[in-house]
Formats: C-alpha cells, structure tokens, sequence
C-alpha cells in the first residue's frame, strides 16, 4: 500500500468519524428545583450512553447571606480602563438597524434549531402566589392559557396557585434529544444568510457597513 | 374540592379604604396537583373615616360581624380604625 492509499484511508476515517458524531443523537437532561430563595439543579450530556459532561447548579446564597464589598480607591488607571471596557461594549452592541433586518432570517434559524430538538420528557410543578389572591388567580389563567397554547398542557406541567401570599417555588426537569447534524446545518444555513453575518460581525468585532 | 376565603389587596378611593373579600374554591386530585379555580366576590369592607360597614355583592345578606368572623385578619383593621377616630374623655 502507498502513502497516498494510507491518508486517503485516514481521512476517509476522519470523515466517516465526524458523519457519526454529526448524526448520533445526543441526550441533554436538565433538573431545576427553586425551594425557597435558592435554586438548585442539575444537568448532564450523554451520547451513545456515554456520559459527555455532567455538573449541577450550586444553591444561589441568599440575600442575608451576601456581603457587600468596601468601595475600593478610585484609581485613574481603573477609570480609564473601565472606560475602554464600556466603549468596547458599546462597540460591540449590534446596530439597531440590521438586528432588525435579520430579525425574519434569525426566527427561521431559530425554528430550525428547535425542529433539531426532540422534547422526550418534560415536566414540572409552578407554585405561584402573588399579594392579592384576584391577581394570584389571573396569572395562574394566564399560565394556563398560555400552557395550553403551546402545546404543552399533556406535558406534566402543573400550576399550583397560591393564594395566602406572594410566592414562587417550583421545579422543572427536562430530557431532550438532538442530533448535532440538525443544529449544524441551521448554523451553516444561518451563515449563508447575508444580514445574520453583517449581524455577527458587527457584534464579534464592532465592523458597521 | 377545597374552599377558603381571603382577602383581596385593600384599594384606596379618596378617603375610603376598600377590603374586597373573596371565596376561593380549588379543584384539586388526590395526589394535591390543582385542576382549577374560581373566585366569587362575596363582599366588600368599607372603612371610611368615623365609620365602617360591609357591602355585600352577593344577594345574602353580609353585616359587618358576619365579614369579620369569615376573615378574622379585618378585625385589627376595623378595630384600628376605630381606635384612631375615639374621643377620649377625661
């Protein structure tokens, strides 16, 4: 065998290698519990029953519990620096103008992106109160309703109104697939469109036409 | 079916203090997931400066001894606000 036979072969390896990773499904489950002031949960990324990545969302600390920094010395360097950083950032915003002119190609890349999304189990429970129970009630229609609208009212999803006080506690799990090839093509579709690349650019470097 | 009564966010109409009073009835399943709700205005408490009543909104007939025994929290309220309006005589 040839050198050339053997890289062809290679490449040939890679390719077939990176068509797998593209079509194999990859399975996302996502936990989140909010008990109180504190929301906690956890996440993970499986493929072919190998688990990718795994982690869980720390409790937030509550408000008694943050401690207020001393205001340290103004200094001209952090001034100047601070400034740069928010002529940078103001830079970086996307103009107005061509947010709004790819806003029609960003809706068809974002309904791509969900078509590429399988929903295989979603539920969840919403404890909602707020200080007048009228208002507690038309906000728990209004949930409803819009549960209902998205289609999600065979899901396990259950508003629980509460009516002796503003509260909110829930949780929420969720376990979808998706193959990576779906998401890749919206993405390359996305960048054939000229207005979301004038978008991208203006946001990744500042550059306005 | 579960049935409470509360009371609803106090509204303020020039000098009078409005307490509306609402009966809450919850659909619920055994396992305690809620199904749905409704509200009924049953009546409303007035507090006016030097007098307080109750107004009824349903046709049953609603004092303002019968109000404060199905939500005894309007009590503090109607006894502060004849607390603030009593002449003290010495």
């Amino acid at each position: 065998m040839d050198l050339i036979s053997i890289i062809s072969a290679m490449v040939l390896i890679l390719i077939i290698l990176c068509l797998m990773l593209l079509i194999v499904p990859v399975h996302l489950y996502l936990e989140l519990c909010k008990d109180g002031p504190s929301i906690v949960g956890c996440y993970g990324i499986t493929c072919l029953g190998i688990t990718l990545k795994r982690g869980s969302i720390p409790p937030t600390p509550s408000e008694g519990n943050v401690t207020v920094k001393e205001p340290e010395r103004e200094d001209n360097r952090d001034n100047s620096e601070q400034e740069e950083r928010q002529r940078q950032d103001q830079k970086r915003l996307p103009n107005p103008r061509s947010l709004l002119d790819a806003f029609p190609a960003i809706v068809h890349v974002l309904k791509d992106l969900i078509r590429s999304i399988k929903f295989e189990k979603i539920g969840g429970r919403l404890c909602i109160g707020l200080d007048d129970p009228v208002d507690t009630a038309v906000m728990s229609g209004y949930l409803w309703s819009a549960l209902s609208a998205v289609g999600l009212h065979r899901a396990n999803i259950f508003i629980e109104p509460y009516f002796g006080g503003a509260r909110l506690e829930g949780d929420f799990r969720a376990e979808l697939q998706s193959r990576v090839l779906w998401a890749f093509m919206a993405m390359l579709r996305a960048l054939g469109e000229k207005k979301i690349r004038r978008l991208m650019m203006e946001m990744a470097w500042g550059v306005r036409a | 079916m579960e049935t409470e009564i509360r009371v609803g966010k106090e509204l303020l109409a020039e000098s009078r203090m409005l307490y509306p009073l609402v009966r809450i009835s919850i659909l619920k399943m055994i396992d305690g997931k809620v199904l749905g709700c409704w509200l009924t205005p049953l009546a409303m408490l007035v507090i006016e400066p030097g007098e307080q009543y109750s107004v009824s909104l349903t046709e049953e007939e609603m004092n303002l001894e019968t109000v404060l025994d199905l939500a005894p929290c309007l009590r503090t309220v109607v006894e502060r606000a004849r607390g603030i309006h009593r002449i003290k005589v010495s």
